[in-house]
């Protein structure tokens, strides 16, 4: 089995699969372009501790592919996410928006699609002072202000009838 | 607090609404095509000017991979959620309904404006007791009354004028007014007169005190002089001219209310307008310009303004629509075959099409649709009987990869076109087919033979069908889930192969005289807790006991009437 180096952007080097690898498409064509090469592809904007989960995911679902998903079903559900990549999310914020940020960047579909349902579920069905209070934030509207946006929204609150 | 309507909207307009329009506009979300968020590449037409907030600049830098992705982490040290690249923070909203739009754009200044520019959805269809629903319901009350047109064309000229001057006169009213409104409304009854005025004045009561209580809506005042606070005075509404007023306050209110949209919002792909029975074309053709670029379906079922003509509505809103998709214009009474000519030229991802009881929908209209038959996906031709079997027909078998099909109510529909359909689509999910009186045992048959994937089966008031039909059908299309077979002939035995082979959960067999109460016994031995799952109901079939019907109520899940009514 074929390997390569990644070094993330704090300069470690990591040994890894070939095919593993290249579940990041962004790292796949990295490869197609370069040819064969034994120096270590420098990912610049990926940290060491993100990458190590990041190539964690992949070796998981290399190992465990997921069967083809059934493209009628409805893509907004949330409560699909498998087991495993339920627990592997289970991380705190920053950890979670870099996972986001390196999928995004890797070009890691799965990853990127099931970290962003993740912090969608983390919003969903919430009020303006429970995701204020997951994601630390300051209410910086004035009681007037609130008051207009309240009112500006007011078309798409669910009366029940 | 205010409650002044017009003050209000001034507000919006110079503070947050110019605000977020300015910063939409400037969410360059240039990244490269080779993403797969399709949503995103549209809005290269938003081109950026200048970036106004840190934000947005170093998020537009994030899309490019030389660009180091860590220059967020690095300058703020820990991220959230905010500062993500927005194509991200995109497909994440994408994954929540407008209700969680609206509480994510209230958290903060900068959540407001990232939430605002990325909005995907209005659905106003459930928004009943909203302004833009309640129009309609005030006509009517005024039709009630009566007066002559003429008279009513004299009173909306003085009143126009009137209302200018109102408008000047209640432009800085304080919190008090407000409280004296919504206050004196309980305590000022009148005493009762015929029975369908204090009904109607009842109605026209319950409007407005909605609109006081949700708009700050204001009642033109008719104290002792006209400097006088306008306290509400249910006596007050008797007056016809007040009637107008407030007709004519809701109308402004209506329109300002669709243009505020067009301004907060610039990247909707989903605008459900439904029920907005009054809602003007021009209104209707802002929005349509300004989601030019992202809006992939829109629905305007039961917009019935006389404005919505057909010429028009191809004009200035299905011509500024390029990416639409999905077409919902039932019930719409003046829209043709321009509208959909105009659709079908402009749109090459249309695939799906409500038409359901546009009566001016011909045979013209259908035969614009034949020559993107094969990639339809989704048609809905409810009640159109002024159509001829033939044009159903040449559509119908030419949509090969149709999921959806409905054709309820087209009585006249030969029993060999029905089944032609059934023959040419194998994809069939949904087929509606409820109330065809012509519907027979060869279109059962058809059917059975080549629709495996249907899901959802509707041939109620089917009366030439016989039960060994039906049986066929439920024996040879195992993925069935919703069955509709209100007045059939259904039987015991074919409802027992339902229970006991398809995954069901929805039942409809209203009126079968062919049902006995062994239907019942055998529906409660398969279990509470898959029954609790199911929506049943098998009311008004003359031998089957109320009593039992009742204990079925209560073991399986109550429906809401959505279920019966959807196409």
């Amino acid at each position: 089995m074929s390997t390569i180096k990644l070094e993330s952007a704090d300069e470690k080097v990591f040994e890894v699969e070939r095919d593993i690898a290249c579940m990041a498409v962004t790292i796949k064509n990295m490869l197609e372009d370069i040819g064969e090469t034994d120096t270590a592809i420098p990912l610049p904007n990926v940290t060491s501790n993100i990458l190590e989960k990041v190539l964690e995911y992949c070796k998981h679902h290399k190992e465990h592919p997921t069967p083809q998903q059934d493209e009628k079903k409805d893509e907004k559900r949330l409560d699909d996410i498998p087991p495993w990549d339920r627990e592997f999310c289970k991380v705190d914020q920053p950890t979670l928006f870099e996972l986001i940020l390196a999928a995004n960047y890797l070009d890691i579909k799965p990853l990127l699609d099931v970290t962003c349902k993740t912090v969608a579920n983390m919003i969903r069905g919430k009020t303006p002072e429970e995701i204020r209070k997951i994601f630390n934030i300051k209410n910086d509207f004035t009681p007037e202000e609130e008051e207009q946006i309240r009112k500006e929204n007011e078309w798409c609150e669910d009366k029940g009838n | 607090m205010v409650h002044n309507y017009e003050n209000d909207n001034s507000n919006s307009n110079s503070n947050s609404n110019n605000n977020s329009r300015n910063n939409s506009r400037s969410n360059s979300l240039d990244y490269d095509g080779s993403k797969d968020n399709k949503n995103i590449v549209s809005s290269s037409s938003l081109s950026s000017s200048s970036s106004s907030s840190s934000y947005l600049t170093s998020s537009s830098s994030m899309t490019s991979t030389t660009t180091p992705l860590n220059d967020i982490t690095l300058a703020n040290n820990t991220i959230s959620f905010i500062n993500l690249p927005l194509e991200i923070i995109d497909s994440i909203l994408h994954l929540v309904g407008q209700s969680t739009l609206r509480s994510a754009s209230m958290v903060s200044k900068q959540w407001n404006v990232v939430v605002n520019s990325l909005w995907h959805t209005i659905d106003l269809s459930k928004s009943h007791n909203h302004l833009t629903h309640i129009s309609s319901k005030l006509n009517q009350l005024k039709q009630q009354n009566n007066p002559t047109k003429q008279t009513r064309k004299k009173e909306k000229v003085a009143n126009k004028q009137k209302k200018q001057e109102q408008d000047d006169l209640y432009m800085d009213k304080t919190s008090s007014d407000h409280d004296n409104i919504v206050v004196t409304l309980p305590t000022s009854s009148t005493p009762p007169t015929a029975p369908t005025t204090t009904k109607k004045l009842n109605s026209l009561e319950s409007i407005i005190q909605n609109m006081i209580l949700n708009y700050g809506f204001l009642i033109p005042g008719s104290g002792p002089d006209s400097t006088s606070p306008p306290i509400f005075q249910r006596q007050m509404l008797r007056s016809k001219k007040v009637q107008q007023d407030i007709s004519i306050q809701l109308d402004v209110r209506i329109e300002r209310f669709f243009s505020g949209l067009a301004v907060r919002y610039c990247r909707v792909e989903v605008l459900d307008l439904s029920g907005c029975v009054d809602m003007k074309l021009e209104s209707l053709s802002t929005l349509a310009q300004a989601f030019s670029s992202t809006l992939t379906k829109l629905v305007t079922r039961r917009c019935r303004s006389t404005s919505m003509v057909d010429a028009d509505f191809a004009d200035q809103v299905i011509s500024y629509l390029p990416k639409l998709e999905t077409l919902a214009i039932g019930e719409m009474p003046y829209i043709g075959d321009k509208t959909i000519e105009r659709a079908v030229s402009i749109a090459p991802s249309l695939k799906a099409l409500g038409l359901g009881k546009c009566l001016t929908i011909n045979d013209q209209a259908i035969a614009h649709l034949v020559p993107i038959a094969s990639r339809i996906k989704t048609i809905g031709l409810n009640n159109l009987t002024q159509l001829s079997d033939l044009a159903v027909r040449s559509l119908g078998v030419l949509c090969q990869n149709i999921v959806i099909f409905s054709i309820s109510n087209m009585k006249h529909l030969s029993s060999d076109t029905l089944s032609a359909i059934a023959l040419a689509c194998p994809r069939l999910g949904s087929f509606d087919i409820g109330g065809c009186d012509n519907v027979d045992d060869n279109v059962l048959e058809a059917i059975a033979s080549n629709c495996h994937q249907l899901f959802q089966f509707n041939i109620s008031k089917c009366t030439l069908v016989s039960s060994h039909a039906i049986d066929m059908v439920i024996q040879r299309c195992r993925q069935i889930k919703i069955l509709f077979l209100s007045k059939t002939a259904v039987d015991d035995d074919c409802i027992l192969n339902a229970i006991d082979i398809l995954p069901l959960e929805i039942l409809i067999s209203i009126g079968c005289s062919n049902l006995t109460d062994r239907v019942l016994q055998s529906l409660f031995k398969i279990g509470n807790e898959r029954l609790s799952k199911m929506i049943v109901s098998l009311n008004s079939c003359p031998h089957i006991s109320d009593s039992l019907l009742s204990i079925l109520q209560h073991l399986t899940k109550q429906s809401n009437n959505s279920c019966f009514t959807e196409d």
